[in-house]
């Protein structure tokens, strides 16, 4: 984690140590930085170029053109950055390399060809580095029918704008089609190739414009098709000194947002076998490696098949950092070398993200005559029918008008642990709550597993209603001493430790599991994740147990904080461990008017994604387990598919027992603090001999606290317990440690 | 002009592309990450087969320039740095792993080889199969860390990497090539002998008596369950007693100590780590069981550790240059001490107060080797490589430590150029005698690597 900042930046390089892991793939099979592959001399690699910026800014070494050549021979791929071990300052690497060309710039080293980009963005004709005439967008936003104010700007970039106008065009085709609030701006360049090339003189002066302009048309969002662009309006700007509220979105982010949340159904079928390829700009700079395959996945008829290198391991396209203007022929030998990795794959079409990099993947295609066809995922997607689905809104306040005309009252009527003779004895009941009786029978006899929120149709979260009143109450009479020390054990810290994170790639947020199930969180599943866990990162659900749901209130904006002093931005992907965490952030906060603070992912979610890039590795494990779905899933039932789509990819069958889904039973392991100890038996021997009797081998669990409760009872049984994430950590082929 | 004349016949040699004299380039091959100072080099080849190394021995003869061969310039103690400038010979080119052999358990590769290349290789092609693997980073090569006695994974139960070689094929500072060990007179690179050991010419004799082109090392089983096994000790008289217990079960696969004042709560510890392996999960369960009896018995407390810091110890290779960050400075070099085991707890005691003599914080570990019969200890100096104070610093406490080693009856290992003068200056008269006569015999020019192990 950062504990430096860059303007240090003098003060930190020579703390390389040159140890070379920058040089390879992940698992050192290959040379994976293109300079070093290419010139072999140590000078080369990111650990020489480093050491030799450092000769020179210390005047050890004098400036010179063939050093210059040195630092410039870089595509900033950022393979270094994802490889270096020393985590203080990795996430620097591409960045001292900018800066090395930056004081090359300023001693007059810039080599020529790079000069241009620099002359031709801010000459008042062009502001774009191709030279081309600027364009206003004018004639576009008539050509488009857009509006002057709008929600979203749609930042097109200059290579779809000059050089990819294909691209550019499908994306507009796209977002009008899906209806977006969006328009155009008059805009300049993004900056990219300067801050790349290290000739920033005009690069805050662009960005401001820039950001001023999306401003002025009322926007809060940008989009844009450049992998480009999006890096240097979410990463560069605050780098630059210019900061800005703007969420900054990839097409490939929305579109996979929407295909998540069933707003958009492709209709018709591609059939063809595609491979993708990662931008480094979009992927290893911006850690966005999953939204373009999932959308890929998502297109009827097509073959996916991933190339050797992928994601953080990907080949560079050999365009970036200046080195398609600088060493044309370099950059094409790069983009051949992908090529060539992508006719292993057998696709005859290759995907990407970005306009430059699909200039220069195209321009080697046809220079080597490869026979490929390259496309943008936009323009892909421009080639499809898809329809565009409703948003369904759904009402999270709790509604006491639906309540009151409630044909069925599902929520009490189907309650596994109160029965009623009757609909008019739950109706009883249920005006009681709404006026808020004290003398319901529901205040003392609900075990708190939430079913009722998961059965009322409306959307109108009972519970909340009566664990508020099983507080005022104090209904459940649990043992208050269990109670006080439960509340002091999960305080958050008064002052925390900032450990900040880098907000553009994900986190797990273990929960206060960590400690006690670490090698449930090992393997390279989930590797690699910053972490954010413990007391101050708890999502406090725990209170809701404990009939004690005012404690929540009071710390879940703590919470929240504690995440934004850690870095953690609105589009920080953050995984949820546990499904109580990932309940807080996507239910609870909404039906309580707390803004959602990062993108929560939920554990199974993750799992699943990363199973499929690892789809090769699998090997099924054929067996029948029961699934105790814990009762925070509830909050949460749209996650309960990724059980499926897990098991379905590891081969386990989930039998279809009396106890799972919507009739799940609560593991128990709350029933003694709430004074009902003598439920535990009867509930658990129920639970467990639905198991055995569909037949279960195995017990699957995504909850520690149900696996603790449940796995010696399950064990006699003959039955193993097992972790889902651990047993798809099982069919990769890992070791598990327990 | 002679510049002129040898950078010409280099591009001859290798291509145009795999030579450079440029100070640019140069710079990095004039210094390493270790503490000594940067001497200067003249010129950078990158070779891609022995004949190549051939014409180049022949060109350094022909100008009397000297020759230095460098695998991943990670020894830290500037043994391919050059003591009398000349042509850096930069191996990576030759990168070809050969052969495996799964019967007899061995492979032949190229001497440009990197760690990082063969386990990759192994992993994919070879799962049964694992390799020697030092502490160093994946950058090094095979070739590198077993002519250097490296130590690593694997060397409690077999001993360091440099036992583990088979044979070598060596270009001769005359340029004649030779094959040593069974390939001298078979197909099969299977075994060192039984023949008059020449190998051992070319081990920790830093490249002074020819080129290493080709070599064969051992190859072990692969075992299906690992783990390592913590114990934390207060005193460390108590180190020798429960290494011993450990070793006489015959179950560590290996055995590391280490001690170091920072964080505050490692202060006044000595850790200890036993890796063992098993078949089954029950199999490491009992074996930990018995470890930690010994542990108990010995005053030796078994520790629970955070995953993280399991997982850290866990890995291949073993991430240490994380110490080049300690001081943060990027600058790290040590003196690996082998030294017989009842040595061991002065070796931590006074190599801690050279530490703190110097306002350094005491950081020391050590790994077994061959069983019982070698303890090689590390006595690490982390340094900011911008403050030149810092970095002269760290040489005074290396000299020391150097001293030490050999005051306890100790070989430093892989000693830069100002140990190597300590154990000259000490080394028996007649083995100084013979590495002369076997010196000036072998290169009557003085072309390989002049300076270093220098018996005038």
């Amino acid at each position: 984690m950062s504990e430096v900042s860059l303007s240090d930046w003098k003060a930190i390089i020579h703390r390389c140590f040159r140890c070379g892991y920058c040089k390879y793939t992940k698992d050192f099979s290959e040379i994976n930085c293109p300079s070093y592959k290419k010139y072999s001399f140590e000078s080369y690699s990111t650990g020489g170029r480093l050491w030799l910026i450092y000769s020179l800014i210390t005047d050890e070494l004098e400036w010179s053109s063939y050093g210059a050549k040195i630092i410039y021979s870089c595509t900033t791929c950022g393979n270094c950055i994802q490889n270096c071990r020393f985590d203080k300052f990795n996430h620097f690497l591409v960045d001292f390399i900018e800066m090395g060309r930056r004081e090359a710039a300023l001693r007059g080293f810039c080599p020529d060809n790079q000069k241009n980009l620099l002359n031709r963005t801010i000459n008042s004709r062009f502001y774009n580095p191709y030279g081309a005439m600027h364009s206003d967008n004018t004639v576009l936003k008539e050509n488009h029918d857009l509006p002057d104010e709008a929600e979203w700007v749609y930042f097109i970039g200059c290579t779809s704008n000059y050089r990819q106008q294909h691209l550019r065009d499908s994306t507009l085709i796209f977002l009008k089609k899906t209806g977006f609030n969006f328009t155009l701006i008059d805009e300049h360049c993004c900056m990219s190739p300067l801050i790349r090339t290290g000739q920033v003189d005009s690069v805050k002066e662009f960005l401001t414009y820039n950001i001023k302009k999306i401003k002025l048309v009322g926007a809060s969002k940008v989009i844009t098709s450049c992998a480009g662009c999006y890096r240097t309006l979410k990463n560069d700007c605050y780098k630059q000194g210019v900061e800005h509220d703007l969420e900054i979105y990839h097409t490939s982010e929305l579109i996979a947002r929407m295909l998540k949340d069933n707003r958009l159904i492709f209709t018709s079928e591609y059939k063809k076998t595609l491979t993708y390829h990662d931008p480094c700009h979009l992927g290893r700079h911006a850690n966005c490696y999953e939204p373009p395959r999932e959308i890929l996945r998502q297109i009827p008829g097509v073959t996916f098949i991933e190339m050797k290198r992928t994601r953080e391991n990907s080949w560079c396209c050999g365009a970036g950092g200046g080195v398609k203007i600088g060493d044309p022929e370099w950059a094409l030998e790069i983009s051949k070398e992908r090529l060539q990795e992508a006719e292993q794959t057998g696709a005859s079409l290759v995907v990407s993200t970005c306009p430059f990099c699909k200039t220069n993947l195209n321009d080697a295609n046809v220079k080597f005559d490869m026979k490929f066809n390259i496309l943008d995922l936009i323009e892909l997607i421009d080639k499809l029918e898809y329809a565009i689905l409703e948003k369904k809104e759904v009402k999270f306040i709790f509604e006491k008008s639906n309540c009151l005309t409630c044909q069925n009252i599902d929520c009490l009527t189907r309650c596994q642990y109160i029965k009623f003779q009757n609909i008019e004895d739950a109706r009883v009941e249920m005006n009681k709550l709404i006026n808020e009786d004290r003398d319901s029978i529901v205040l003392s006899e609900c075990i708190g597993c939430f079913g009722c929120d998961e059965y009322c149709p409306h959307g109108s979260h009972p519970f909340d209603l009566i664990n508020a009143l099983q507080e005022k109450f104090n209904s459940l009479q649990c043992n208050p001493d269990v109670v006080q020390n439960t509340i002091n054990m999960f305080k958050p810290h008064d002052e925390i430790r900032i450990k900040q994170i880098d907000p553009s790639k994900p986190v797990l947020n273990q929960c206060v599991f960590a400690k006690v199930n670490s090698k449930e969180m090992s393997g390279p599943m989930f590797d690699n994740f910053q972490d954010l866990g413990g007391r101050d990162f708890f999502c406090n659900l725990i209170y809701q147990h404990l009939a004690r749901p005012s404690i929540i209130k009071e710390r879940v904006p703590i919470i929240i904080e504690n995440f934004k002093k850690m870095g953690v931005k609105k589009d920080t992907e953050v995984i949820c461990w546990h499904d109580e965490c990932y309940g807080l952030y996507t239910s609870y906060c909404k039906r309580n008017d707390i803004e959602q603070p990062f993108r929560p992912i939920h554990i199974l979610e993750h799992v699943y994604n990363y199973l499929q890039a690892h789809e090769s590795e699998i090997s099924k494990l054929n067996i029948k387990a029961a699934y105790q779905r814990n009762c925070s899933n509830r909050y949460i039932p749209e996650t309960d598919k990724w059980v499926d789509k897990v098991c379905e990819l590891i081969g386990i069958e989930r039998v279809p027992r009396k106890y799972d889904r919507e009739n799940a039973l609560c593991c128990a392991a709350s029933f003694p603090l709430k004074g009902k100890k003598k439920l535990v038996r009867p509930t658990q021997n129920k639970n467990v001999e639905d198991m055995v009797q569909y037949g279960a081998k195995v017990c699957i669990f995504n909850c520690p606290a149900c696996k603790d409760a449940l796995e010696r009872k399950i064990s006699a049984k003959g039955i193993k317990s097992y972790f889902l994430s651990d047993l798809a950590r099982k069919a990769l082929g890992e070791e598990l440690k327990y | 002009m002679i510049d002129t004349i040898i950078i010409e016949r280099l591009r001859e040699i290798v291509g145009v592309k795999y030579v450079t004299n440029n100070k640019e380039d140069l710079y990095i091959y004039t210094k390493d990450p270790g503490a000594s100072l940067p001497r200067p080099v003249d010129f950078v080849v990158m070779p891609h087969t022995k004949e190549e190394i051939q014409e180049i021995i022949k060109l350094a003869n022909d100008k009397k320039i000297s020759i230095t061969p460098m695998g991943g310039g990670l020894t830290l103690s500037g043994l391919v740095i050059p003591i009398k400038g000349g042509i850096v010979i930069d191996m990576k080119r030759m990168d070809k792993i050969l052969e495996i052999n799964e019967s007899s358990r061995y492979v032949v590769l190229e001497a440009g080889v990197t760690i990082g290349k063969l386990l990759s290789y192994l992993r994919q092609h070879h799962p049964q199969l694992e390799p020697p693997v030092p502490d160093a980073p994946p950058s090094a090569t095979v070739a590198g860390n077993v002519l250097i006695h490296g130590s690593g994974y694997l060397s409690q139960r077999h001993g360091d990497h440099g036992s583990m070689i088979n044979g070598l094929e060596v270009v001769l500072p005359t340029g004649e090539i030779c094959n040593l060990g069974s390939c001298a007179l078979s197909d099969y690179w299977f075994s060192k002998g039984p023949l008059p050991d020449f190998i051992g010419l070319f081990t920790s004799s830093f490249g002074i008596l020819g080129i290493v082109t080709k070599l064969s090392i051992r190859l072990f089983p692969r075992s299906k369950y690992r783990d390592v096994v913590f114990g934390l000790l207060k005193d460390p008289r108590d180190i020798p007693e429960v290494l011993l217990e450990i070793t006489a079960v015959n179950i560590a696969e290996d055995i590391l100590l280490g001690m170091q004042d920072k964080p505050a709560w490692m202060k006044g510890y000595f850790f200890l780590m036993t890796y063992i392996t098993g078949d089954s999960e029950e199999d490491i369960q009992r074996q930990t069981k018995i470890l930690k009896k010994i542990y108990h018995k010995n005053k030796c407390r078994f520790m629970k550790v955070p995953e993280k810091f399991h997982r850290s110890y866990m890995e291949k290779p073993i991430f240490a240059a994380a110490a080049a960050d300690f001081r943060k400075g990027g600058g790290f070099e040590y003196v690996g001490a082998f030294i017989p085991l009842e040595k061991v707890p002065d070796a931590y005691l006074r190599g801690a107060e050279i530490s703190r003599k110097y306002g350094l914080i005491p950081t020391i570990g050590s790994r077994l080797m061959s069983g019982i019969h070698t303890v090689v200890v590390f006595f690490t100096y982390s340094f900011n490589r911008a403050s030149a104070e810092d970095m002269a610093t760290a040489r005074k406490a290396l000299h020391d430590t150097n001293k030490l080693t050999i005051e306890l009856g100790g070989i430093p290992w892989k000693a830069e150029l100002d140990g190597q003068k300590i154990i000259l200056e000490n080394l028996d008269s007649g083995y100084k005698s013979l590495l002369k006569k076997i010196k000036d015999t072998i290169d009557p020019n003085g072309i390989m690597n002049p300076g270093n192990w220098e018996v005038l």
